[in-house]
């Protein structure tokens, strides 16, 4: 046995290297990684070769930049490249182009699906949304804002990054599916002044001013502000109300939809003050919670935050990084009934929100080999309160306070074990003032088996903690549950990515996601609804795409994804989960810069709504002409959306009469814009 | 039997690892591969240095990674037949280094305005950085990392960019 031992190190023995890591490796096997370097094989390749060579790195997959091939998950990049060559209106629109993801709009919100998952009524609360870092879902609903009341005018973003799978172990609560980071524009990239208007369907219009500058002496600021307003189609028709009173169905300009935002941020040095407002008031046509189309019946929807960060890199290379922020939603509807003796009366509805929240963390890269990070994350209310009245003559149906602390704290690392294999891990302790205390972990192994190829077998455990409407609201017709327990995820992927060349690049995604103890809203025996965490979900799915992008701008990208989903109790396929997608987009120069298009195709099948009807399938084909530098500082964007004027249904949610709502048609938006 | 199995396992993970390349790269290790090029495709009139053996000199501004990169790929490499060394620096020390790398965090004005009329060549960052006077700059296209050159710039320093440069140069900036 010595004898062949010895005789398979001497035939290793051409490299001292290779016999000390199989010495060592049986007892120390991480020792071995050490006395290699990064790439010295980078000073062999031509010019030519260095320009082909990948350098997409993502930030929001392990909380520092690394290269997407090594990123513990499957991640895509929406930039701001992209944004304008196919005229995306809303991040909305932006987040439905990405493989995996979907949207669902019931012409006042509009919520994120992911891999086969968009419950009808849970607001996109499954998925953490960032902007710069700052969490954005909301303290009484989780929600998420995407739609026309998305916090940021999107030709503010500099780049999208979606991380998908469970990211608890970094980020805690609501990142269940997935993480959808936003990175904004900074004023060195602004450089000037900007001033946009467009003009679309509906009315649709908007205005936008944008500032940035970057100072020598490293001051930066950028700051950027947008009106929008849009009348909404003059005529909407609901079979479901179609009666004599309701106006025969039709819902005549009640559509209407109005939002402003401001952004802004200034840094110096490690230094940044950032913050931002929106508020959006929209039209609600649909008749929801038992209005009637023609009555009054709006939202308005404030958010806001301000946050001072830090981030800064130390002599010896340690990533330091730490925020302070200050937050606030509040939400206000209006929906007007009829009283029975004739005449109306107004139900007002309410949540008001206040908080602040603190961060910190570290990361370090020790002998070049193992990435280490750390951090703790601190949130507590300042204000929680929801009510529901109606006014003239007053009742007041719920006012109710609450408290909300949130504590976490998490460990993660990665290990460049061999050359084509690297080891992640970590996990994160939350401590919820609500239900007590939970622990994510994730692992991973990344090999790089061949050049040019990366897999990915991935483990992770995601949570979303019940909120605070869950937890608290009562009513007469609503009963909140203390007792709820986070609802939580597991999910195992594999992931492979290859590419085949400078310019072509194809991913595939193999998952299993299965969901525990869902928070459902269910009827008690005295009639009214209450939270309870029943339900258990299976989503697998699989994912294939293929990417090509040339110098020029010119990019062609196409995927598939099949997802199947089971309610665990019925066997039943989940409500609004697309069994089929596929995407393609394409984008082209046609003049060079002087002229570009940008076409995109988004098929989505049938689906279930909540009523077990089928909304049937759709098919989306938007087109963008791009004029870039016509005249020096000149911008036009030309799009039409919904080519193929599909008029394509959503599932509708419990507080809609309709279980599917039709969606636009054809619709198109001109957009000039001008920098100086 | 279990110790041989291991060791067989063993040997062809050894075996594997030196066989393998790595596809997508951290944008750090890409520009330190860049600069070490510039470094050799830039002719330095003979007056910049003190002898035929004196370093070519690297400058790295700021705390970027790009730095420690490069001293590690350029421990024992030489540029024109100068072993080349590379420096971390401040704006003051700009005159002292052939080439000088300006990361977006630091001044890329200051530095083209500390290295004027000095044979220096400054790297930085960025559309606009070329286009300002100084001689390359990185830029990302698709994915991937390009540079824009401004010869009359780097001749304003007495510097001679080489036509192979500028021949994969992403834009070259008109006199």
């Amino acid at each position: 046995m010595d004898t062949r031992e010895n005789q398979l190190a001497k035939s290793d023995a051409a490299s001292g290297y290779f016999r000390r890591a199989l010495l060592v490796s049986v007892f120390f096997p991480l020792a071995a990684a050490f006395g290699q370097q990064t790439s010295p094989h980078l000073l062999d390749l031509s010019l030519e070769e260095l320009g082909a060579v990948k350098v997409d790195s993502v930030f929001a997959a392990s909380k520092f930049s690394e290269k997407v091939t090594d990123a513990p998950s499957s991640v895509s990049i929406v930039t701001r490249q992209e944004i304008q060559q196919f005229g995306w209106r809303t991040l909305a629109e932006i987040i439905r182009s990405v493989r995996g993801f979907d949207i669902t709009y019931d012409r006042n919100y509009t919520y994120i699906g992911v891999r086969g998952f968009n419950r009808v009524g849970d607001y996109g609360s499954k998925t953490l949304l960032l902007v710069d870092g700052h969490r954005m879902n909301d303290l009484v609903f989780d929600s998420t804002f995407i739609g026309t009341e998305g916090f940021l005018d999107v030709d503010t973003i500099e780049r999208v990054e979606f991380i998908r799978g469970p990211g608890s172990a970094l980020y805690g609560g609501n990142a269940f599916f997935g993480v959808i980071s936003i990175t904004t524009r900074s004023g060195a990239d602004v450089r000037g002044v900007e001033a946009v208007a467009s003009y679309g369907s509906f009315d649709t219009r908007s205005g936008r001013l944008t500032f940035g500058k970057k100072f020598s002496n490293g001051l930066e600021f950028m700051l950027s502000g947008t009106d929008y307003a849009s009348d909404g189609p003059a005529r909407l028709y609901f079979p479901e109300f179609d009666t004599p009173e309701n106006n025969h169905g039709i819902a005549y300009r009640a559509d209407g939809d109005r939002a402003w935002n401001l952004f802004g941020s200034l840094s110096y040095h490690d230094f940044t003050l950032r913050g931002g407002y929106v508020s959006r008031e929209k039209d609600v046509p649909t008749g929801s919670f038992g209005s009637r189309p023609n009555d009054l019946n709006n939202t308005l929807d404030d958010r806001g935050f301000i946050e001072l960060a830090y981030a800064h890199t130390t002599e010896n290379g340690w990533a330091l990084s730490g925020r302070a922020s200050y937050d606030i939603y509040h939400y206000q509807s209006y929906v007007e009934y009829p009283l029975e003796k004739g005449g109306k009366y107004v139900n007002n509805d309410s949540a008001d929100a206040r908080w602040w929240g603190f961060e910190a963390g570290a990361s370090h890269e020790f002998f070049n080999r193992f990435r280490f990070s750390m951090g703790v994350e601190f949130r507590r209310s300042i204000d929680l309160k929801q009510a529901n009245y109606d006014e003239k003559p007053r009742y007041v149906y719920a006012d109710v306070t609450d408290e909300q602390e949130v504590f976490g704290a998490y460990v993660d690392g990665n290990f460049q074990i061999t050359k084509w294999l690297k080891a992640v891990g970590g996990l994160r302790y939350d401590h919820y003032n609500s239900f007590g205390e939970t622990v994510n972990p994730r692992f991973g192994l990344i090999v790089e088996p061949l050049k040019d190829t990366s897999l990915k077998l991935l483990y992770g455990e995601a949570f979303r903690a019940p909120n605070s409407y869950e937890l608290a609201y009562n009513s007469l017709a609503f009963i909140g549950n203390p007792t709820l327990q986070p609802e939580r995820i597991r999910t195992t992927e594999l992931v492979a990515e290859h590419y085949f060349d400078a310019h072509w690049r194809a991913a595939a995604s193999v998952f299993q996601n299965d969901i525990i103890a869902l928070i459902t809203s269910r009827m008690d025996a005295g009639g009214a609804a209450t939270s309870i965490n029943g339900g258990d979900a299976r989503v697998r799915g699989t994912e294939l795409e293929v990417e090509g992008k040339w110098g020029g701008g010119t990019l062609l990208r196409a995927s598939y994804t099949r997802h199947l989903s089971e309610d665990s109790e019925t066997g039943k396929e989940l409500e609004n989960s697309p069994r089929d997608s596929f995407r393609a987009q394409g984008a082209f120069p046609i003049f060079g810069e002087k002229l570009s298009a940008g076409l995109e195709l988004l098929y989505q099948s049938d689906r279930f709504t909540a009523r077990r009807d089928r909304t049937g399938d759709t098919w989306l084909v938007n087109a963008t002409l791009l004029s870039r530098e016509l005249r020096p500082g000149l911008e036009i964007s030309a799009s039409i959306y919904n080519l193929l004027d599909d008029h394509y249904r959503v599932p509708g949610g419990s507080e809609h009469k309709q279980d599917r709502l039709e969606q636009d048609g054809r619709t198109f938006r001109l957009k000039l814009s001008y920098r100086f | 039997m279990r110790a041989f199995y291991r060791t067989h396992i063993l040997t062809a993970l050894a075996l594997f690892t030196g066989s393998s390349a790595a596809r997508a790269e951290s944008e750090a290790s890409v520009k330190a591969a860049y600069l070490f090029n510039f470094a050799k495709l830039v002719e330095w009139p003979s007056s910049a240095f003190s002898s035929g053996k004196a370093p070519l000199v690297i400058g790295v501004m700021g705390r970027e990674a790009v730095g420690d990169e490069l001293a590690r790929a350029c421990a024992s490499a030489t540029a024109g037949g100068h072993p080349v060394e590379v420096r971390r620096v401040s704006m003051s020390e700009v005159r002292d280094c052939h080439l000088v790398y300006v990361p977006e965090s630091e001044r890329g004005d200051g530095a083209i305005a500390a290295a004027q009329g000095a044979p220096v060549l400054v790297v930085g960052e960025g559309e606009n950085f070329a286009r300002r006077g100084g001689a390359l700059a990185f830029v990302k296209d698709s994915g991937t990392l390009k540079f824009d050159a401004n010869p009359a710039a780097a001749a304003r320093n007495g510097l001679t960019v080489s036509a192979k440069l500028l021949r994969v140069a992403r834009t070259v900036v008109p006199k």
